[in-house]
Parts: C-alpha cells; sequence; structure tokens
C-alpha cells in the first residue's frame, strides 16, 4: 500500500472514497447505490445484528437490489438495537430500529423498492460537528 | 438546526457513520487531516495551546484540563516518553468508550499521535479490558491499516516524527482506571494505586514521564484541531467547555448514549432524549457519576450540567453514566448496590477503603434488614466522612458519596426504615409483611398451594393464615390471590 | 541545596526539599503516630506504602488529608497535626 506522505494525499484518498459513495458534486449520479449501514458494536451484535446483515445481503441477492451492505459502530439508540441506516440515493438517510428478518422484508420491498413508508423509524435527534 | 436536537455529537461524531474497520471511511471524514495538519504546520506549542485555549477537560472524570497535562508532560525533560490512552471503562452503566472504539477506533489512534507530537514521546500504549473483544479486535485492524498507510510508524508525514501505538490488556479491575494503578497493572505489578505526587506526568509508565487520556478526551482532539479552539470553546458552559457523551441507563424509555453540550439540564437529558420515565412512572433521582457519584433529586433536574455544578449538588461527573430512577427504587438499597461494587473493587491497599466501606456495608445491611438505629445514620455519616478524608486514591475518596448523598437527599427513607421499619419503595423484602384479611378471604387454598416454604396454614373454605417466623415474603401468594385478599405493607 | 520553608502546627521549620512531613515534623519535636512506614536506617530500609493511614494531618487548603510519611513538604505549606480532624480520622482509622 502506497504510504500517506503529505496531507494532499489524505485529500485525494477522502476524495476518492467520496467519489465511490456519490457524495461529491460531480460524481456520477447514475452510478450511485443504495446504503445500507448495519449497526454493530458489541450490542447491536448481541442482539442479532450479525444475523440481520446476512439476510439483508442474501435478500439484496434475491430481489436483485443493487446495495452496498456495511457494517458500521453504535448510533447510542440502544433501546432499539438492531437497528440499521438506509440511505436511497437522494433521499435522506433513514434508521429503522428494532429490525428483525419480517422488518428487513419490509423495508427492501417497501421502502427501498417502491419507495413507501414503512414503520419503525428513529427519528436523529442529533447535530453533528459538520451543522 | 432545530431546537429538538438537543444532542452534539464531537466524541461520537463518526460513530454509526463509518465502518470502523476501513480506514478509508474515516479519511473521508477528516480523519488523520489533524495529525497532518499538526505535523505538517504546527510546532508542539502551538498545538498545545490550541488545546488549552479550547477549554478540553478530562472526560474521565476529574476534568483536569487537558492542555495543562499535555504541557506538563512536556516540560519534563526526558529522552522516553508514553501516551497512553486509559481504556479501561469500569462505572456500572457506562459504555461510552467501549462504543468509541468500537465506531471510530482511528480517532483515538489520531489523539494519541498527536499528543505524541506535543509532549515528545514516540510510544503509545492503549490500557483496555479484555472484556472488550470486539473494540480490542478493531482497534487492532486500526493500528495495522494506519500503519500501512505510513499514519502510524517512522517519519510520519515526512516530519522526522515516530510514533507506535501498543496495547496492553487489563483484567477488568475497577481501580486500575486509577492512573497510578493503571500504570502498575501495564508494568506487570498489582494494579494498586501510589501516592501522588509523583504524578505520571512526572513519573508514569517504567518511571518515565506519561500522559494518561481517556478515550472521550482523546476522541475530542482531532476536531479540536480541525475546527479550532475559538469553535470548540463556544460550546458549553464557562468552565467546561465541549460536550459530554453519557450513558442513559435505568428507568428511563431510550436507553442508549447521548452527547450533548455542556450546560444541558438533566431534566433536557431525561425527559427531551431520554423520553421519559418508564411505564409513566414518578421521576425519583438519577444517579450521575457511577459509583463514586451522588443520587440527585428532582429538585437538580433544572441544574446544567458541567463538572463544577454537579460537584456542587453532591455528584461528579465521573465518566459519564446517567442511571434513572423512579418510585420504585429504595435510596437505601442504591447506596448498598453501589457499596458492594467499591467493596468488590477496592484494591485492599489503604485500610479506610478496605475496612471502612465494609462496615459501611455492614451497617446499611442492616438498615435494610430492619435492625437498624437512628444512632447508624450518624454513624454511617461519620464513618463517610473520614474514608474520604483518609483514603489514599480516588476510588476510597469518593466510595462513600452514594452513601452521603442519599442521606443528604432522601434522609426521610433512611429514617422509615430505622424508626418505622418501613421500606417506602418496598424494597427490602425484610421490612416487608404480608397478611391475610379475613373477611376477603375465600379459603380457595390457593396460596396455601403455591407457598414455597409452607408458611401458609388454614381449612378449607376457612380464612388462612401466614405464619410471619417462615414466610420468605417472596410474594408469591400475593401475585396468585384472585380476591386480593393478601395485603403488603 | 534548595531549601523549603513551612509551618507545623504554628511552627516555622526550614528543611530540605524532597523532606516528607514526617521527617520535618520529627526535627522540630512534633510526634506524628506511623503504623506501616517502616524505616530502618542501620539496613538502610525504608518502606512506606502509605497504607495504614495512621500518619494523615491536616495541610490548608488540601481536600483531604495527607499521609505525613509520603507527602513531600512545599513551599509555605501549612500543617497541623493535631487537628480534630486528623485526630478523628486516625481514631477511626484505627
Amino acid at each position: 500500500m502506497t504510504k500517506i506522505k503529505s496531507p494532499a494525499d489524505l485529500k485525494r484518498i477522502k476524495n476518492e472514497v467520496l467519489l465511490r459513495n456519490g457524495l461529491l458534486e460531480n460524481s456520477n449520479k447514475s452510478e450511485q447505490v443504495i446504503q445500507i449501514k448495519v449497526g454493530m458494536a458489541t450490542c447491536g451484535i448481541a442482539s442479532g445484528a450479525k444475523e440481520i446483515m446476512k439476510y439483508f445481503i442474501e435478500e439484496c441477492d434475491q430481489l436483485a437490489v443493487d446495495a452496498n451492505i456495511k457494517q458500521t459502530g453504535c448510533l447510542g439508540y440502544c433501546y432499539a438495537e438492531p437497528m440499521v441506516e438506509v440511505t436511497v440515493p437522494g433521499a435522506e438517510p433513514k434508521v429503522f430500529g428494532y429490525v428483525d428478518n419480517k422488518k428487513v422484508q419490509e423495508i427492501i420491498e417497501k421502502y427501498i423498492i417502491q419507495g413507501e413508508k414503512v414503520e419503525g423509524e428513529i427519528p436523529i435527534s442529533f447535530r453533528t460537528i459538520n451543522d | 438546526m432545530t431546537d429538538t436536537k438537543k444532542q452534539l455529537r464531537i466524541a461520537l461524531r463518526n460513530c454509526g457513520l463509518i465502518d470502523p474497520e476501513q480506514i478509508e471511511d474515516y479519511i473521508a471524514q477528516d480523519g488523520y487531516f489533524a495529525l497532518g495538519k499538526c505535523l505538517t504546520e504546527l510546532t508542539p506549542e502551538i498545538v498545545i495551546e490550541e488545546i488549552k485555549s479550547s477549554g478540553l477537560r478530562g472526560r474521565g472524570g476529574g476534568g483536569f484540563p487537558t492542555g495543562l497535562k499535555w504541557e506538563i508532560t512536556k516540560n519534563v525533560k526526558n529522552e522516553q516518553k508514553y501516551v497512553v490512552c486509559n481504556a479501561d471503562e469500569g462505572d456500572p452503566g457506562a459504555f461510552m468508550d467501549r462504543s468509541i472504539l468500537e465506531g471510530d477506533p482511528h480517532s483515538v489512534l489520531e489523539a494519541m499521535a498527536i499528543c505524541g507530537y506535543c509532549i515528545g514521546a514516540n510510544t503509545g500504549i492503549i490500557y483496555i479490558r479484555a472484556e472488550y473483544p470486539l473494540a480490542i479486535a478493531r482497534l487492532k485492524t486500526a493500528i495495522k491499516q494506519a500503519e500501512e498507510y505510513g499514519l502510524i510508524g517512522d517519519n510520519i508525514f515526512d516530519s522526522g516524527f515516530n510514533f507506535k501505538i501498543e496495547m496492553r490488556y487489563g483484567a477488568g479491575a475497577f481501580v486500575c482506571g486509577e492512573e497510578t494503578a493503571l500504570i502498575h497493572s501495564m508494568e506487570g505489578l498489582r494494579g494498586e494505586p501510589t501516592v501522588k505526587p509523583p504524578f505520571p506526568s512526572v513519573s508514569g509508565y517504567m518511571k518515565k514521564p506519561t500522559n494518561v487520556n481517556n478515550v472521550e478526551t482523546f476522541a475530542s482532539v482531532p476536531v479540536i484541531i480541525n475546527k479550532g479552539a475559538s469553535w470548540f470553546n463556544k460550546i458549553g458552559t464557562e468552565k467546561s467547555k465541549g460536550t459530554k457523551v453519557f450513558a442513559l441507563a435505568g428507568k428511563i424509555n431510550n436507553v442508549g448514549l447521548v452527547e450533548v453540550p455542556m450546560g444541558t439540564t438533566l431534566r433536557e437529558v431525561i425527559y427531551e432524549i431520554g423520553g421519559g420515565i418508564m411505564n409513566g412512572k414518578e421521576f425519583k433521582s438519577v444517579q450521575t457519576g457511577g459509583p463514586s457519584g451522588g443520587c440527585l433529586t428532582k429538585d437538580f433536574l433544572d441544574t446544567p450540567i458541567d463538572y463544577d455544578n454537579l460537584i456542587a449538588a453532591g455528584s461528579m461527573m465521573g465518566s459519564g453514566g446517567m442511571i434513572v430512577m423512579d418510585e420504585d427504587d429504595c435510596m437505601v438499597s442504591i447506596a448498598k448496590f453501589y457499596l458492594e461494587f467499591t467493596l468488590e473493587e477496592s484494591c485492599g491497599k489503604c485500610n479506610p477503603c478496605r475496612i471502612g466501606n465494609k462496615r459501611l456495608h455492614e451497617i446499611l445491611t442492616k438498615i435494610t434488614e430492619g435492625n437498624g438505629t437512628v444512632d447508624d445514620i450518624e454513624r454511617l455519616k461519620v464513618l463517610s466522612n473520614v474514608i474520604k478524608d483518609t483514603s489514599l486514591c480516588g476510588l476510597g475518596q469518593s466510595s462513600p458519596n452514594p452513601v452521603l448523598s442519599t442521606i443528604a437527599n432522601f434522609g426521610d427513607e433512611y429514617l422509615a426504615h430505622v424508626k418505622d421499619g418501613k421500606c417506602p419503595a418496598g424494597q427490602c423484602k425484610s421490612l416487608l409483611r404480608y397478611d391475610i384479611v379475613e373477611d376477603l378471604c375465600t379459603g380457595c387454598t390457593l396460596c396455601f398451594r403455591n407457598c414455597p416454604v409452607g408458611a401458609i396454614t388454614g381449612e378449607r373454605r376457612l380464612p388462612h393464615f401466614i405464619d410471619q417466623s417462615l414466610c420468605i415474603k417472596c410474594g408469591v401468594c400475593f401475585e396468585k390471590c384472585k380476591f386480593d385478599a393478601i395485603t403488603l405493607t | 541545596m534548595d531549601t523549603v520553608n513551612l509551618t507545623i502546627d504554628n511552627k516555622t521549620v526550614v528543611v530540605k526539599k524532597g523532606t516528607t512531613i514526617l521527617e520535618a515534623a520529627s526535627g522540630v519535636g512534633v510526634h506524628v503516630p506511623t503504623l506501616c512506614h517502616m524505616k530502618l536506617d542501620d539496613l538502610n530500609i525504608e518502606n512506606k506504602p502509605g497504607g495504614c493511614r495512621i500518619c494523615v494531618v491536616e495541610v490548608e487548603g488540601r481536600r483531604n488529608l495527607a499521609p505525613a510519611c509520603c507527602t513531600d513538604v512545599y513551599e509555605g505549606m501549612e500543617v497541623s497535626t493535631h487537628s480534630v480532624r486528623a485526630i478523628n480520622a486516625r481514631r477511626t482509622v484505627m
């Protein structure tokens, strides 16, 4: 792996990632994919996040949904674990709590494919450092 | 920015956003930019000045100004210095450090490298409890990735600065969160504190100057460098800047981690973010600061949270556990619970903590069993104050806090236990009494058949009786009775 | 050699830097009781774990009591070895 030797190298990597995730102005909108993040800290895993993630991957495969499914840390809503964040291109990220296999299907079939509202959404109650 | 968003995430900024096992994700969130800026543009003096003017204080509980600590360690002359990250999180109910390490390990690595650059250390050590296997695994991955990119290692950013990070595992002793005990444990010795001074800044790990900071403190550092001290010190109150992560637990609807600016009131945290008390019950008390903190009543709900206000209210910030209690919780039992914890965790080196806490616990047990006297309350106070006065380390000096604060804030409850022999919350089993109301009892024998100890006697279709000397107050009869014929007093 | 000025029970004392309160006190004839402190001059052994807390004294401006055997003196320190607070604490600790 090439070593990072200057802040410019860092910026280059940052841009590559942002470009890949379709978060830059000039990134190709048609190439953007759905982002699914599963909360996988100890707390999430304990309440079954690993199974949920596996199920998401299987279901997305089966329904031919092109999604980038990855793990992330803890969002802090421990009462609602396991939880997933779904970002459909062009829409605000949505966080769903108390996710089980039935919910996964509902999220994929209703929210992702048909764009309908799905119950169990958790409002984001915090500001980030960039606000 | 709406008013409904009370939280502001600085230390938790990337938790739940990035994949903790992908360094590129962290870099995409401006990760390692702060380290790059420090190494290529700023001198250690400027960085320390920046941290100092940001007003960042230690998030582990003590609240010592971080910049000042770095400066002290920097000014000690020695060729070998160490940066230690204290990830020995032990407060019951607190898990913010684990969340940060599992969700954003790189932020801690970056800040340790910045600290190393400032104080002149080339080695960083993370002391983490072995009970956090996932955090350990993710940290290892993170260290490996950072090394591959050359963000940790030799000649970082071509600046000539070398920094390596190692890990040490603790066995989960609470006392090892204390700096000197932590260092002894790292050296392979018994995790016992020693007298300060000398502070670790002067003589720490392997007798070398060592800067020890908490995970959350480190996690805040890169943001301060990136956004500037003037951005950071606009957040919070006059003497406590920035944000603090709290672990909300207990009888609250939305259990979880919250990060709020200093100066947010307890009411906002508990009712607006936490969603109020479970099952619509009445709020009774909130315990902050773990076993070293105190229990605050509803009179303190509108107190803005910061280091000094909490201490003035008789509690402390601690590492940020916040346990909410409702009307069903007995404060004497709560104090007893915390003492059981300190008793277990006391290292036993100094007398007041080892024996004093044992005695406190005995008196509290006596009270909860209904054998307490009014004098016992006075005895608790005297003994507590002596333990605070004479103990060697922070653990002992703060261990009686739950007792003192519950006596000060819930004195009536202690009096009810010792004078009337009653536990107002109905928690202390020895003080309960189950009776059968003769007029209501139909003699159905249901209670008789369910009593596990055979304390209930009576003929079919005639009123039954409970033999109080045999009753173990399990409450089965109370639950089973279909005619509400059993009373609980 | 650097010296330090302090008062112990209102007596002014001048001692070398790095002296403990216990040593400074014995120099002016103030007796502070000890238990776990062990000093064997002949063998050149000194052990002061600071564990027994019998030797605690009150130091002006300090939040808690200080163990005399392993607390170094500093300039302007005001020590009371037999204040009510210190004696009560010692008695309870005992």
